[in-house]
């Protein structure tokens, strides 16, 4: 199967593993979580960054949607919008912060998917993020309709 | 496409020489990455905390202040552990691999500061 070439990061290259300097033990490896790193080789350190850069990405889509939801409740204050949008504003504030959380377990993923060569997992998180704007998306479209019609 | 590799010069092959530096800059921006979700974390707790403020009641705005505090700690302490790869000669120092030492910790704290961000959020819209 031909490799598509990564448009950020280039090409994958697998990376030998580090030679022990001459003359004495390699420092011993304190790195947390121990399960992670105790499995496979070292990647090549672009590709660890990379898979950081995107765990933290996902970590600012959290706080997005946390805005978004203290946005909302603000917003419902000011303009009267009644005790549904404070609900979603609720709703919102929850799918961030499992947003969070799901950051971290995808960024293990893929670290170990890494380390040990495997193919990268899926994005799971993607799907339901997506449905979860969409069922925002309606939901405030309703509040909005509510208040037109 | 298939003189895609050539194009875009030589990547850093095998061990580095201790002073190369990614042309790709991935250090530098993995430390921006840090930088920009602390910024972030500690600019939505102000905006929650004074969403809270609007409100009126103080009890809310003390505990959404504390969160507020406690989350930009966290946020600060991992964007200042980010900052730490840049100064590492090659990154993820492939001939150190615990050099800039895992972010897994650093990633741990950041979620925790958006799930507190997320539970005076809550506790906002409640009241």
């Amino acid at each position: 199967m031909p490799q598509l070439p990564d448009p950020d990061d280039g090409q994958r290259t697998p990376s030998p593993p580090a030679p022990p300097p001459p003359g004495r033990a390699a420092p011993k490896d304190r790195r947390l979580p121990r399960g992670l790193y105790s499995q496979g080789s070292e990647p090549d350190p672009r590709f660890s960054l990379a898979n950081e850069r995107t765990a933290l990405a996902w970590v600012r889509t959290a706080l997005a949607f946390v805005a978004g939801g203290v946005g909302l409740t603000s917003l419902a204050r000011i303009a009267a919008l009644g005790q549904f949008v404070d609900y979603l504003a609720i709703a919102m504030c929850l799918l961030g912060g499992w947003v969070a959380v799901s950051a971290i377990l995808g960024w293990r993923r893929k670290e170990l998917a890494l380390r040990t060569g495997r193919p990268l997992p899926a994005p799971v998180a993607l799907p339901w993020l997506a449905a979860g704007i969409t069922i925002i998306g309606l939901l405030l479209a309703g509040v909005v309709m509510g208040y037109i019609v | 496409m298939s003189g895609d590799q050539s194009e875009r010069g030589p990547l850093p092959e095998g061990p580095p020489t201790g002073v190369a530096r990614d042309p790709g800059l991935q250090p530098e921006r993995t430390a921006l990455a840090w930088q920009r979700t602390g910024v972030s974390i500690s600019g939505v707790g102000a905006a929650v905390v004074l969403v809270a403020a609007r409100s009126g009641q103080l009890w809310l705005v003390l505990v959404t202040a504390v969160l507020a505090t406690l989350s930009s700690a966290c946020s600060v302490a991992a964007a200042m552990g980010g900052s730490r790869i840049a100064r590492t000669p090659d990154g993820g120092g492939r001939s150190s691999p615990a050099r800039a030492g895992s972010p897994s910790p650093r990633l741990v704290a950041t979620a925790v500061a958006t799930a507190l961000v997320a539970v005076s959020g809550i506790l906002v819209s409640l009241a």
